[in-house]
């Protein structure tokens, strides 16, 4: 949670209390980006210019509205028109490799690649779709909240994320079937 | 109630939407519906295993990342509002005066021992040049190779292996204590300047002379051994750290990933290429924004060079194989194409 005095600090023009918010949310901003691109490097490119919106627009910030929500606009925003300017791709990035030059014992590399599979099944989802899932688990977001952050009415956040569940149970139940994990 | 509309209580109550009479209703249906009692239970293992997804983290603060271009917009601000734009005095101490020494030290010899600030690199080109000079007698120089090192070393020890860490770090920090500079008063008013106000305020810091002229690449002073393209090599430390950088892969992906940034003549474009990647991206210095990215490929980029009217960047992209290609990107019609 973050302390409203530091948002006030920070709008009343305190450059510390500016960068300490930022060092506050920084996690945040990245995981969501990292989830709905689906890419390292893209991430960090993401949040890198999220955080630099938020410190240039602090003061377009209003309390009516809750900061978390307003800091994830912004980042999905920058992530939505990064995955539209980009041809849509699944990447191999360096999470893979962490797990493969690891010992460790055959339960926890299972464990490991079901969450790759996951993330994977995420990253075929339609973006909106994608965003919402991403605020939903990986931001434990109340549908408010979502509808909030994505600009969209309450019932579309609902319908968005009840089929993104029913995309993704068909996508990881087609792949256990496959037998690689069950 | 049918099971389509039993599909949607069930989706809400794995987000713990239901009232009571809801969860009831729920529960008699798929009490007496095998189907819907399979949905269910996938549903929630489904919302579990999204749940227990990991909570990843960048592999370095990205605000320490962006804090040079931070400090740098703030000046920008600053001057914009300042009536004499030529008068930096007032705009450099008040910037240091806003953040205690110690931790900007700290946060310096982070930025400088990662290697990934595009803005700083021509600067610290040059710091490394002036420490060639050894004229150190600032502070301290055991003290605060030290400091920078018993601050970065857990951050290193993540990713990095063995000793090459604290090699490289202290390193950083030679450099960093060795800059002394005076700073060219038009050098932070202008376009083109945007590692001015860093370097000035790096210099204050540090409390010692010496100089730092205009940032633009055509006044950096290259030694011989550095050659024409030094600026397009932007390693800090000595051999040890770039030795580091090479021989651990991971260190290449997070920390020391190490960045080329050029600055057209006219201060308008900043070409940016990170290392052991090939694309090439062009930002605003305005306002930081992405004007143009080059479709994505492997390999590196090398011998980056604005034509001095800025209409043109030329650079080679060398591909995984090595084999070289000769590039250019055009600033008017904002694309890439082969000479």
């Amino acid at each position: 949670m973050i302390e409203p005095a530091l948002i006030k600090s920070a709008q009343a023009g305190d450059r510390e209390a500016l960068v300490a918010l930022l060092r506050e949310i920084e996690n945040h901003v990245y995981r969501t980006a990292y989830y709905l691109l689906n890419h390292e490097q893209d991430a960090m490119d993401a949040a890198q210019e999220a955080l630099i919106r938020i410190y240039t627009k602090i003061n377009t910030y209003e309390e009516k509205a809750q900061f978390r929500t307003w800091v994830q606009k912004i980042v999905t925003n920058i992530c939505i028109d990064k995955f539209r300017r980009k041809r849509p791709s699944v990447s191999i990035d360096e999470h893979e490799l962490v797990f493969e030059s690891r010992d460790n014992v055959e339960t926890e590399v299972l464990t490991a690649y079901a969450a790759e599979e996951i993330r994977e099944a995420i990253g075929k989802l339609p973006e909106h779709h994608r965003s919402v899932v991403v605020l939903r688990y990986l931001q434990d977001f109340s549908y408010n909240e979502i509808a909030d952050s994505l600009d969209l009415p309450l019932n579309t956040v609902k319908s968005y994320l009840f089929r993104a569940r029913q995309q993704l149970q068909t996508l990881l139940h087609d792949y256990q079937k496959g037998g690689v994990r069950g | 109630m049918n099971c389509q509309e039993v599909m949607e209580l069930m989706q809400r109550h794995v987000d713990g939407d239901l009232d009571q009479q809801e969860t009831a209703l729920m529960t008699a249906h798929v009490g007496g519906c095998p189907e819907c009692a399979v949905m269910l239970e996938r549903l929630q293992r489904l919302s579990d295993d999204l749940s227990l997804l990991p909570r990843v983290e960048p592999k370095f603060s990205i605000v320490d990342a962006i804090l040079p271009q931070l400090v740098r917009l703030e000046s920008e601000r600053l001057s914009e509002s300042a009536e004499d734009k030529t008068d930096t005095k007032a705009v450099v101490p008040r910037l240091r005066s806003e953040r205690p020494r110690g931790r900007l030290l700290r946060r310096w010899s982070g930025i400088v021992a990662a290697g990934i600030v595009a803005g700083l690199l021509l600067i610290s080109q040059q710091l490394q040049l002036s420490n060639d000079h050894s004229d150190n007698d600032a502070a301290a120089p055991g003290e605060f190779g030290n400091a920078a090192f018993s601050v970065k070393a857990p951050e290193y020890a993540a990713t990095m292996e063995d000793g090459e860490a604290p090699a490289a770090a202290p390193e950083a920090g030679v450099s960093e204590r060795s800059s002394s500079a005076k700073i060219a008063p038009d050098s932070v008013a202008g376009g083109a300047a945007q590692e001015a106000p860093a370097a000035s305020e790096q210099a204050i810091d540090n409390g010692s002379a010496a100089s730092i002229a205009e940032p633009g690449i055509n006044s950096v002073e290259v030694g011989d051994q550095y050659g024409a393209n030094a600026f397009v090599t932007p390693s800090i430390g000595s051999d040890e750290e770039t030795k580091s950088k090479t021989s651990d892969v991971n260190s290449i992906n997070g920390l020391t990933a190490q960045v080329t940034a050029l600055v057209s003549p006219d201060g308008l474009w900043r070409a940016v290429a990170y290392e052991g990647d090939g694309t090439l991206r062009i930002y605003a210095t305005k306002d930081d924004s992405l004007v143009f990215e080059s479709e994505h490929r492997a390999g590196s980029l090398t011998g980056l060079a604005w034509e001095p009217e800025s209409e043109q960047l030329t650079y080679t992209w060398i591909d995984e194989q090595g084999n070289k290609k000769n590039l250019a990107y055009n600033a008017d019609e904002i694309r890439e194409f082969t000479p």
